[in-house]
């Protein structure tokens, strides 16, 4: 059911699973649950819209601080039915398995789950993120999509690395009507989580709070907060909660986009332009070039992924050299400005802290502090100094113009991906969550979304957040059946 | 590694036009080309030579700086034999072959870098080979070296059934079936030209960049318009041959007739002169520059504002003379420590002759003996 103030709701608060957030993590987990026949509430802070929140004014719940790199907080979050995904783009790829490794030159990293742990939440994942797949599945991530007379496999160390495209789904309006359908969920807006009270290692209840001043208690056996990486920590740190490590909030991190340089690469290579390959047999593709992971682990690299832009005009005479040289040699070839996206390393500095300034319902306000570590950049370079070698095997060449300064580092572009701040960790010492999301102080208390990412990847993380959000659920259902 | 060049690279250029040609021919002639027509190693560096864009002078340039420090700037032939001894000219590559060959290089780091973009060592001695062979003399002009071949000592012989060629006549110090870039064409039309030969045509004994058309048994070639000039310089007729550097046979193919005479501007010295080809020569000159400008640009402007002339000499022995650009005597410096001369003339006078489109003789004169040499014509176009 769907209720747009609590005061409707006939039954009493409580529940199997209290989830806080509607996004696509809370979504998902509690459409899985109520799937499996588990009693389901589910907060949502907005409403069916965007507009619930537009005259709160400086107590709004959003209102933060900026103390570190410029980030805009506000145009990266969305507080309604839906969440994020009504900011989304609709990239969808999961992470490779070398982002889930241990990699001794990134400190704190590695999964305490593999790839394949996630492979078959990765295959509903597709369904609920709307994928069109060609009926491929996990596998039209790596599928060469190009089906002319050319191999994409461009050497032994380049790979393709394929975004796929959700419509992209609304989380809020295209499972609206499940929700309300469901007997198993009591969705409910206008619900923000202001506490979790704890008692003996266990969560005994939350409070509740809505703009009309109503307050109320949530008891459940389980309770999971999916509310954006800044908002989980931000209930966590109020809440005085899960943070025996002190990681809650640390490790704030979103993926960077560099433009790095200027690729002229051969007829082969078109596969990875960006304004061809957006749609192959039907199916939208926007295939990555990317390295292998064996020589990603082999050379202590960052993941990546290149976007390759068509170019117009050649900037130098070198550039003509070349093409001249490429043409010589028989092949055809085209100039591109090469994009980076890229992972970067968690960096604890980077933090969501709590302000002395509360919001309407008397919560602390935050303060980030945006700050990517020196490893991202000196990553970017280094992938710099091997991209001329690699292409040239593939019969192209590649210039970089990317420089490590002061100002590249300050003006690198965002892509609103909010991750890290309640990291995922096998020792409770170097994270907030276990590899099941329950936090590692808390015996009931669970985290979804990507606030649980220890490291990033390159790609988008909607499809990942969803996988996960399929596999707490599955893991809560055994949970409830075992008790 | 960046890849800036030097006046000392630029010095390369003009001594390699002057010697390292005869000896790259005599490597190439050492090779057996017959039935590697196919040859896409050949066939790449033959495209690097007869290119005219800047490819050979900038990345052949930079391979030779770069990968022949260890040997003596001025021992021309060891660079030369460094290069040749890089390529494998005799291997049948095909052109899929060769590009997999400069990705091999890839793979194996024998790259180098000009302005931050990496190349195969492959290109670079393919690209260094063409560079020596064609001697580059600085970065506007591109002179085919004179002492390429002895055309004297050929032997003579019918190397094709001649069908047509043209043109066969033209004015004085003019450009002849002008091409868009200035340069002037003669096309040779044969019947039975054999493939695997290295085919050029001499006007008289300049070499012309040279493009063989096997199917059509057609070749064309062409001369700059510095070339044009000095050699339809005076009247008469000029020998057009085709030369096989492969079987060293040369083939006569007609006579080029200069119509009149060119105008000979005054140097303005306020003496009768006599012109050195009437007399004695007064200085061997192995190549100069630039000879070729853009209307309204200054040459080679100094950091003073002066344009400035550059002449490497042979045998100088430390004779004085004076430079004259038209009829402007030039500011002229001898340096005998480097066989060299450069001479200046102020901007205002210079931005007034290179205002339109003109051929301008270069002469040197010997004021005592009043004689004047002519080295050569600067062509604004």
């Amino acid at each position: 059911m769907l209720y747009l103030e609590p005061s409707s709701v006939e039954n009493p608060f409580e529940y199997d699973v209290a989830i806080y957030g509607a996004g696509p993590a809370g979504i998902t987990l509690a459409l899985a649950l109520a799937n499996l026949g588990v009693r389901v509430g589910l907060f949502e802070a907005g409403g069916v819209d965007s507009s619930m929140l537009d005259d709160v004014g400086a107590g709004h719940p959003y209102r933060a601080e900026n103390t570190g790199r410029p980030y805009n907080l506000a145009a990266t979050r969305a507080r309604y039915l839906g969440g994020t995904s009504s900011l989304w783009g609709g990239w969808c790829r999961p992470l490779d398995s070398y982002d889930f490794e241990d990699r001794p030159f990134i400190p704190v990293s590695g999964w305490p789950i593999d790839r394949a742990d996630l492979d078959p939440y990765y295959e509903s994942a597709i369904n609920v993120c709307e994928v069109d797949t060609a009926g491929l599945g996990l596998a039209a991530f790596e599928q060469d999509f190009d089906f002319d007379q050319y191999s994409h496999k461009l050497n032994e160390n380049l790979r393709a690395k394929n975004f796929l495209f959700s419509p992209p789904t609304r989380f809020g309006e295209r499972y609206r009507q499940d929700l309300e359908r469901s007997e198993n969920i009591d969705c409910i807006l206008d619900a923000t989580l202001i506490n979790l009270s704890e008692q003996s290692g266990q969560i005994d209840f939350s409070e509740i709070a809505s703009l009309s001043g109503v307050r109320y208690t949530v008891q459940a056996r389980f309770h999971v907060i999916a509310m954006g990486a800044v908002e989980n920590a931000r209930t966590l740190l109020h809440s005085e909660l899960a943070n025996s490590s002190g990681y809650v909030g640390r490790c704030f991190s979103d993926h960077l986009g560099e433009t790095i340089g200027i690729a002229i690469l051969s007829k082969e290579s078109n596969y990875y332009l960006h304004n061809a390959g957006t749609e192959f047999s039907g199916v939208r593709v926007l295939p990555h070039l990317g390295f292998s992971d064996e020589f990603l682990r082999s050379n202590e690299l960052m993941n990546f992924g290149l976007v390759l832009e068509p170019r117009q005009s050649a900037d130098t005479n070198v550039n003509s050299l070349i093409e001249q040289t490429s043409f010589l040699t028989g092949r055809e070839s085209e100039r591109t400005t090469v994009l980076m996206r890229m992972e970067n390393a968690p960096n604890p500095q980077s933090r969501v802290v709590l302000t002395n300034q509360k919001d309407i319902y008397g919560v602390p306000s935050v303060r980030l502090e945006w700050q990517p570590s020196m490893t991202d950049f000196t990553g970017i370079e280094k992938i710099c100094e091997l991209l001329p070698r690699q292409l040239g095997i593939a019969h192209g060449r590649f210039k970089t113009t990317y420089e490590n300064t002061q100002n590249n580092r300050d003006t690198a572009s965002i892509q609103g991906h909010h991750m890290g701040t309640t990291r995922m960790s096998m020792d409770s010492m170097e994270g907030v969550v276990d590899k099941n999301l329950r936090t590692h102080d808390v015996e009931n208390l669970f985290v979804a979304g990507s606030s649980v990412f220890p490291v990033f990847g390159f790609a988008n993380p909607t499809l990942t957040i969803v996988a996960l959000s399929q596999r707490l659920a599955n893991h809560l259902h055994q949970q409830i059946e075992v008790r | 590694m960046a890849t800036g060049f030097s006046r000392r690279s630029f010095l390369y250029g003009a001594v390699v036009g002057g010697f390292a040609s005869s000896f790259l021919t005599y490597q190439l002639l050492n090779l057996d080309f017959q039935g590697l027509e196919n040859n896409a190693t050949q066939q790449l560096l033959f495209d690097f030579i007869n290119d005219n864009s800047e490819i050979s002078p900038l990345l052949g340039r930079a391979y030779v700086e770069l990968d022949l420090l260890e040997i003596e700037a001025t021992n021309v032939n060891a660079m030369a034999e460094f290069v040749i001894s890089r390529l494998d000219l005799q291997e049948s590559l095909t052109q899929s072959q060769l590009a997999d060959a400069i990705a091999e290089d890839f793979r194996a780091g024998n790259t180098f870098e000009v302005e931050d973009w990496v190349f195969s060592s492959t290109e670079g001695q393919l690209a260094a080979l063409a560079y020596l062979l064609k001697g580059i003399p600085d970065d506007s002009v591109q002179q085919v070296s004179s002492t390429f071949l002895d055309l004297e000592s050929l032997e003579e012989a019918e190397l094709a059934r001649l069908d047509a060629w043209g043109p066969d006549q033209g004015q004085a110090a003019q450009a002849f079936n002008e091409q868009p870039n200035g340069n002037s064409a003669l096309w040779v039309k044969l019947d039975g030209l054999e493939r695997g030969g290295l085919y050029y045509l001499f006007f008289e004994d300049t070499l012309m960049q040279t493009t063989t058309h096997y199917s059509d048994g057609l070749i064309t070639a062409d001369l700059y318009p510095g070339q044009t000039a000095l050699l339809t310089y005076e009247e008469g007729n000029k020998t057009i041959y085709l030369v096989d550097i492969l079987s060293m046979k040369k083939q006569f193919i007609g006579d080029y007739r200069v119509i009149g005479n060119a105008a000979r501007p005054d140097t303005d010295t306020g003496d009768t002169l006599i012109d050195s080809y009437n007399a004695e020569e007064l200085l061997r000159v192995g190549n100069w520059g630039p000879q070729v400008g853009a209307v309204g640009a200054p040459f080679n402007p100094q950091p003073t504002g002066h344009s400035a002339l550059w002449f490497q000499l042979l045998d100088y022995k430390g004779e004085k003379y004076q430079v004259y650009f038209g009829s402007y005597p030039m500011n002229t410096h001898h340096h005998i420590d480097t066989d060299s001369m450069t001479a200046g003339l102020s901007a205002e006078i210079v931005k007034t002759i290179v205002a339109e489109k003109a051929i301008i003789p270069v002469h040197i004169v010997d004021h005592d003996r009043k004689v004047r040499q002519l080295i050569g014509l600067y062509t604004v176009r």
